[in-house]
């Protein structure tokens, strides 16, 4: 009577248990379709921010002589080997 | 702790059992080949395209490069791999070579050889990113975390600590590689034959899929390694919440580096990313999806009918991936929404909303979780009741006494505080294996009863010996029977 008892419940369990994945799946179809429609819309995407064009040619007034620049003094290319 | 040691070893010692994990891993090197065909006959959209889409090397910094790059000498390893697995396949087959306990170990390595190959590309990935320790070390606490958490939840019936650490093994460097090698290659087939602008967006859903099959590959496997232990949706879900936990890990260490090195682009810093997904996300994300889709293999198990059990693993492989792709797709829908009233990058931005963005997604399924949960541990605790008492009509390792305090946690721990003020810690502890042995032995005698297998009765004669082991040694000592 005692496992039959048990054997009932064991059974009400699963059954209440199956009903939670299948609502977990009804739940992973619908994000399923919602990300997939985000996507194919591009909703999601990230808006990319516009950059300034350069101008071309350069304008005559732009620095060329930049202190960064390699200048090695002549008296360290004198001892050079 | 029960020892499953003669369980492991004799796991794929029959030939129906040896045929479904063959199966499992042939299944798995079989969708990998199916993608390389693909990808061999893809329509070329540039003149100087290589052979295969997933040879194409990114033009980036070493470690970022190998981040986003399959590296052309692991396709060749996997190549060795599954030609070595065939010839050690071809020596099981011959019944002259391969007699009594040999065919188990060509099986082992079969497997091995099969699926070793793509560990390589999660453990290149921790190398790589694991020289900085102080990441890998947070990312393994957090994750020790969890695994302690997932062996306590469980109630009744505990699997083994190397169970769960076999899982979180399968998801940390199987489900990671084969899903990098699977997405790498579904990259180029995507790319070759649709063109869609959104191809990275699809690649998630294709990721969501790829992981949830391997999961169901990992749990399944578990299943024919561990036997009658996986016999409920607790025990499935376990599993399949270590597997996402391992996968989870070997994601993170290489994103928390990548996002701290791009943050001047993406704005986002690593440490960020850790509190994302080590700290207050650490239980969605992968974790739960898997655990969801475990708890259906877990419930299918003990189904009846090949066709229910197919339903009940779809709806949870549905779950899974549905939740898996959504979760990284639509909280920067979400974010964009939000950023059009509320400030970034702020305290209130970082602590609140960027992660309430993120779970939102993952609330509905981590509440199932704790549902599925919640009504397998109940049933456990029914379960524990009526095998405690049936254990003790068999006479000798449980007595009539001790029933009521073991099928009461609250009781058992007033015993084992009680023991330890009157006798001492060594008593209280002595009293404590005793009890831990006893209800072994009772889960050992639901699960073989579930299982509805003959077979395992030495296992159950196991658990007998060491338990009346336990008391004599305990009688020899001071007197600790409640």
């Amino acid at each position: 009577m005692n496992e039959k008892n048990t054997a009932e419940t064991a059974g009400e369990v699963s059954s209440r248990q199956v009903r939670l994945v299948t609502i977990g799946a009804a739940f992973g179809a619908l994000a399923l379709v919602a990300s997939i429609v985000v996507s194919l819309t591009g909703l999601s995407t990230p808006e990319i921010p516009q950059f300034p064009a350069m101008q071309n040619p350069l304008p005559s007034s732009f620095p060329r002589n930049f202190p960064t620049d390699l200048r090695i003094p002549d008296f360290v290319l004198e001892k050079a080997p | 702790m029960t020892d499953d040691l003669s369980i492991t070893s004799g796991s794929v010692r029959d030939d129906a059992s040896r045929r479904r994990a063959l199966l499992i891993v042939r299944l798995l090197v079989g969708v990998f080949l199916v993608y390389l065909l693909l990808d061999l006959v893809r329509p070329r959209r540039q003149p100087d395209e290589p052979v295969l889409a997933v040879l194409r090397q990114l033009k980036l910094s070493d470690s970022l490069g190998q981040t986003l790059s399959i590296p052309p000498r692991l396709l060749a390893a996997v190549a060795v791999g599954i030609v070595t697995g065939l010839i050690l396949q071809a020596l099981a087959a011959n019944a002259r070579f391969a007699g009594g306990r040999r065919v188990v170990v060509l099986t082992w390595a079969t497997m091995a050889a099969m699926l070793g190959p793509f560990a390589l590309v999660s453990l290149v990935m921790l190398i790589v990113f694991g020289s900085s320790l102080p990441v890998v070390v947070a990312c393994a606490a957090s994750s020790a975390f969890v695994l302690w958490l997932l062996h306590h939840c469980q109630g009744f019936a505990r699997l083994p600590v190397r169970m769960l650490l076999a899982a979180f093994g399968w998801g940390a460097l199987i489900v990671f590689g084969l899903s990098r090698v699977y997405n790498a290659m579904a990259l180029g087939v995507i790319d070759g034959y649709l063109g869609t602008p959104s191809e990275l967006d699809m690649l998630v859903v294709h990721m969501g899929v790829v992981v949830g099959v391997v999961t169901v590959a990992g749990v399944l496997l578990s299943l024919i390694v561990f036997r009658h232990r996986v016999t409920d949706a607790v025990s499935g879900l376990v599993l399949g919440a270590a597997i996402g936990l391992g996968y989870n890990f070997t994601e993170s260490v290489p994103l928390i580096q990548v996002y701290g090195l791009l943050s001047w682009v993406t704005g986002a810093t690593g440490g960020f990313q850790y509190w994302i997904r080590q700290s207050i996300g650490l239980l969605g994300g992968h974790v739960t999806f898997c655990a969801l889709l475990g708890a259906a293999v877990g419930l299918a198990v003990q189904t009846r009918g090949r066709g229910r059990r197919v339903l009940i693993v779809g709806a949870g492989l549905l779950a899974a991936a549905g939740g898996s792709a959504a979760h990284e797709i639509l909280p920067a829908w979400f974010s964009q929404l939000a950023r059009q009233s509320l400030p970034t990058g702020g305290p209130l931005d970082t602590l609140v909303v960027s992660p309430a963005l993120w779970l939102v997604v993952q609330v509905p399924f981590f509440v199932l979780v704790l549902a599925l949960l919640w009504t397998g541990v109940r049933a456990r605790a029914a379960a524990a009741r009526e095998a405690v008492a049936a254990e003790a009509t068999v006479g000798g390792a449980i007595t009539t006494r001790e029933v009521p305090f073991l099928v009461d946690p609250a009781l058992r721990l007033w015993a084992v505080v009680s023991t330890w003020r009157g006798y001492g810690r060594d008593a209280a502890l002595a009293l404590r294996r005793v009890q831990t042995a006893q209800l072994d032995l009772a889960a050992w005698h639901w699960q073989h009863r579930r299982s509805g297998r003959d077979e395992g009765a030495s296992e159950g004669e196991r658990l007998r010996a060491k338990v009346i082991r336990l008391k004599t040694r305990t009688a020899t000592g001071p007197a600790v029977t409640p």
